[in-house]
């Protein structure tokens, strides 16, 4: 009877400094490291470094230090950084491709998303653009759908990356037509020369990266795969505007390491939302053609599930796995 | 010629804004971090920029890039600086700048070699803007000229180049650049997306580090062969360094300026290319500058032609870089595409209207190049005497500190210790290759081309449908591949004709001397 | 023989056929439509000619010495640079440089303990100055994560 006191008193004070703890989250003294998977300077980096310096402010917490960890399609960064305490000093910004493209593919990495992060929230979204050059320039998407119909060779569209791979199925499923990829991995700089040149007809890019080519007269956007029309291409219509079922989002989102928590979540997407409904998050991220995404932690994995359920059947029909 | 005066105008203007007084205490705040920075062997210019990018956020446009432009130029003359003294290409762009720079300090010239870097630099960046002043616009269309064939020839022109750089057999600089091609080709293959030889390694999926490669088979295997081989309490410099070695002689310009002007031409065309840059620019130079010679064999042995071609080559294509990038918002290089970045978080968009609607940025970045590279030569003189001094530093305390920033630097990059591991790998390859008379420049060449190369080839199958007379039916590429041709038949027929065997003897009787 | 050249070839070639035969198990395609496999296979048995063209003129060539290989160097900076890759990302940058500067000091094997000593510390105060407070890198000098 007489050890009852003190277990108790020590689990009340445990208890409670856990409660200090979160309530003084975050610590004027300490840094909170986000790991960042990308390089330094590339879309989904300059989308989390946006959102980040206005994150210094809502949460008055200067001391925000952006690592970047490369490798793997950002499996590697993300779940190193999935290993680290889980004590709100140290947490993620990473692309969808994490939870959605990178689990389907790269099968051999030993790393569960679900299970060993938890989402705080979305970050910022963008689309995906379908463009035209030199050969086919002028067309509409319809144009283009019945000139692909009627080609004795099929079409070449220019693809960058594997999201854009999948919208390349998504889109040959939805409309019927058959296209010719061709990647351009690492040579990312030639996408829309090519296209310009007319060796390859069509391209589907991020809009991020696309915007550059856009501005020119040889590149015209056909269409954008988002819900609504971007303020940034306002006359370009949608793939659903003009009848095509395809509809997919890039973006990027907010995590911190599975354990962390709920008191320093909440916080951290407390501030995170009042960050991004800031007009310079807004502005901010125009340039790079994004439009911020601000969720709830349940939203966000209700969008993870969503992206997942488009992403299966194109990842299995053709045939990305690795290993 | 409107486009010329108009140049000019800009010019004029962009003068103005470069040295309104905020920009240039940026660019020379930006020029000295990247000179620090790159002398740091393992600090590469990514590292610099990628460090100081966050700071960009909070200033104006013009400032941000000009600073990290300075960042950029000052990296690649620091790097060129620990190649030099070190063997250590603090840029992999500065390997060949080891080839001849390093003998040179060896034999004491150390001094004559990096001025010669700074003002070959100079001139090559100066040379670079009139060009770009001259020409933008038949650049830019030039560019684009460039597809997948033509990308494919001009790479494997510039390795059957790089095989020729070696000082003994041609046939080991192929294999030397192919060994290098096979080890760039372990990563995912561009088209179907499955790693290639990683070995199940899931830090290999994106392939190995060039900056550990640059690091390990230049700087410490040559740190490996000389620990015990230089002698107690020396340094590298075995004889004393009076004033006199470090002023350069009448022979040394004699021999200089014509390197400079074809090193300038040769850089501005590749930088020009968005993908290709500076590095394949300073091989090229190197090769065309031991064929002009008339005793080739001085080459590797400290000869000023092969380090300041190479050297005028690499900053004329630096400077011609931001043409593709400025203009059409195509980055050559990942450095490039940070100061991308940096445009476009403040709202700019480039492109070919860049230049139309803001021409104070425009040319208020290029003449800040201009004045960062004067910067460069009004900082570095004074300079030189100290890293000089360095020199003088007995070998046993340098060499832990070579290794020291080393393994650092190579860790840094992606706050990983398996980077360091790849520093161990190639360290040791590149001792055994030192052993074997192989020379690690093709080979670095070849890692870094290899995969564009094969991407190269394939995409431009792809856009024609497997057609290979493509290749032959485009005028520029087909040109190309027969200079190609030319220079490997070259090569090959030297290298195994029998009078070769004279030169071989002599230097073999001249090693055996030491 | 040209004993030299005559390794250099023979390293060539089975490099060469090592990739070569691993490259196998990637899917090779036809010469028009490459799979990942061809391009390493026909540059793998470019490097095998290449290795015969090294080797055979060594058989018949004189000279070419195999410049002494110096084991204690080799083992002790590569050791230098592998320890390091171990303490660092455990203990920070203070042990892994001291711990860099007491290997690599045994390839000299001339100094003193205390020149080494000093030597280390001296070192690891330059890592922490340029690498943690002028850089800001998320290295620190001490961690404690074994």
């Amino acid at each position: 009877m007489r050890r009852i006191v003190p277990v108790l008193a020590s689990v009340a004070l445990l208890v409670s400094s856990a409660a200090i703890q979160a309530q003084q989250y975050p610590d004027p003294g300490k840094a909170i490291t986000v790991t960042v998977p990308y390089g330094p300077g590339q879309a989904t980096d300059l989308m989390c470094r946006v959102f980040l310096e206005q994150l210094k402010v809502t949460l008055d917490h200067p001391a925000i230090v952006v690592e970047n960890k490369v490798g793997a399609g950002s499996s590697i960064g993300a779940k190193e950084a999935a290993a680290e305490p889980a004590d709100g000093y140290h947490l993620l910004c990473t692309g969808n491709a994490t939870h959605v493209a990178n689990p389907l593919i790269y099968t051999e990495i030993d790393f569960k998303p679900d299970e060993e992060l938890r989402p705080i929230t979305g970050v910022a979204a963008t689309g995906y653009v379908f463009a035209t050059g030199k050969n086919l320039n002028g067309k509409s998407l319809k144009e283009i759908i019945e000139i692909a119909k009627d080609s004795p060779t099929p079409l070449k569209v220019g693809l960058a990356s594997t999201t854009s791979r999948v919208l390349w199925g998504m889109l040959q499923q939805a409309t019927g037509i058959k296209l010719d990829n061709v990647p351009y991995m690492r040579g990312k700089q030639d996408l829309f020369p090519d296209l310009i040149r007319g060796d390859t007809d069509l391209v589907i890019e991020a809009m991020p990266s696309a915007m550059a080519a856009l501005q020119g007269e040889d590149v015209t956007a056909v269409a954008v795969t988002l819900p609504e029309r971007s303020e940034l291409l306002p006359d370009t219509p949608t793939f659903v505007e003009e009848g095509v079922d395809l509809e997919l989002t890039g973006w990027n989102a907010f995590y911190a390491p599975a354990g962390t928590p709920d008191e320093i979540v909440a916080k951290l997407n407390e501030a995170a939302v009042a960050a991004l409904n800031t007009p310079e998050v807004a502005e901010g991220l125009k340039p790079i053609a994004c439009t911020p995404m601000p969720t709830t932690p349940e939203g966000l994995q209700a969008q993870i599930e969503s992206d997942r359920a488009k992403w299966k059947p194109m990842v299995e029909l053709y045939n990305l796995q690795v290993n | 010629m409107g486009s010329l005066s108009s140049a000019f105008d800009g010019a004029v203007l962009g003068l103005g804004v470069a040295l309104q007084g905020s920009n240039l205490v940026y660019c020379i705040i930006g020029v000295t971090l990247g000179t620090l920075l790159g002398v740091l062997p393992g600090i590469g210019v990514l590292i610099s920029i990628s460090l100081l990018f966050p700071l960009t956020f909070h200033l104006d446009p013009t400032a941000a890039l000009v600073m990290l432009a300075g960042v950029f130029y000052g990296t690649t003359y620091g790097g060129s600086t620990s190649a030099i003294l070190l063997n250590v290409p603090g840029t992999p762009s500065a390997a060949v700048s080891c080839l001849d720079g390093h003998p040179m300090a060896k034999s004491g010239r150390a001094g004559v070699a990096l001025l010669a870097t700074t003002i070959a630099s100079f001139v090559g960046g100066t040379i670079g803007i009139i060009l770009m002043m001259a020409f933008s616009p038949l650049i830019v269309e030039n560019a684009l000229r460039f597809g997948a064939h033509e990308y494919f020839a001009l790479m494997a022109m510039g390795l059957i180049a790089a095989s020729t750089i070696t000082q003994g057999s041609p046939v080991k600089g192929i294999a030397m650049v192919i060994v290098g091609i096979l080890l760039g080709l372990v990563q995912a293959d561009f088209y179907t997306g499955i790693p290639r030889f990683s070995f199940g390694i899931p830090e290999l999926y994106e392939g190995l580090s060039l900056v550990a490669l640059a690091m390990g088979m230049f700087g410490v295997s040559e740190v490996i062969a000389s620990v015990r081989t230089i002698g107690r309490a020396e340094s590298y410099a075995r004889q004393k360094i009076t004033m006199r070695s470090m002023i350069p002689t009448r022979d040394d310009v004699g021999r200089s300026w014509l390197p400079m002007l074809r090193g300038s031409g040769i850089g501005a065309f590749f930088g020009t290319l968005p993908g290709t840059g500076g590095l394949i620019a300073s091989f090229m130079a190197y090769a065309v500058e031991k064929r002009a010679a008339k005793d080739p064999s001085r080459f590797g042995n400290g000869a000023i032609e092969g380090l300041v071609g190479p050297e005028t080559a690499n900053n004329a294509a630096d400077q011609t870089a931001f043409i593709p990038t400025l203009t059409l918002g195509i980055p050559g290089t990942p450095a490039m595409a940070i100061m991308l970045a940096v445009l476009i978080v403040h709202g700019i968009s480039p492109g070919p209207r860049l230049i139309i609607d803001q021409p104070e940025l425009f040319w208020g970045v290029v003449m800040s190049f201009w004045i960062g590279n004067i910067l460069l030569l009004v900082l570095n003189i004074p300079m030189v005497g100290v890293w000089v001094r360095l020199l003088q530093v007995p070998y046993q305390y340098l060499f832990p500190a070579i290794l020291m920033f080393v393994c650092l630097g190579v860790y840094s990059i992606n706050n990983s210790a398996f980077e360091v591991w790849t520093l161990v790998f190639f360290a040791s390859l590149g001792y055994l290759l030192r052993l074997l008379d192989f020379s690690a420049a093709p080979l670095l060449l070849g890692f870094v081309l290899g995969p564009d190369m094969e991407e190269h080839f394939r995409r431009a199958l792809l856009v024609s449908d497997g057609d290979f007379r493509s290749f032959v039916e485009r005028p520029l590429s087909a040109f190309i591949l027969c200079v190609t041709a030319i220079m490997l038949a070259r090569a090959l027929w030297t290298a195994l004709r029998p009078s070769r065997r004279k030169a071989d003897d002599v230097r073999e009787e001249a090693a055996a001397g030491h | 023989m040209n004993k030299r050249d005559v390794i250099a070839g023979i390293l060539m070639i089975g490099f060469g056929a090592f990739v070569a035969w691993y490259s196998l198990r990637y899917d090779l395609g036809t010469l028009r439509r490459m799979g990942p496999g061809m391009f390493p296979t026909i540059m793998a048995y470019a490097l095998m000619i290449m290795g015969v063209l090294i080797l055979v003129p060594a058989l018949y060539k004189r000279g070419g010495e195999v410049v002494a290989f110096e084991v204690r160097s080799f083992v002790f900076v590569i050791g230098a640079i592998g320890v390091f890759a171990l303490t660092m990302p455990r203990f920070g940058i203070v042990p892994a440089i001291v711990s860099l500067t007491v290997v690599a000091s045994i390839a000299d094997g001339r100094m003193s303990p205390l020149v080494v000593l000093v030597l280390a510390v001296a070192l690891s105060l330059i890592a922490v100055m340029v690498f943690h407070y002028l850089l800001g890198t998320a290295l620190v000098p001490f961690k404690w994560d074994p």
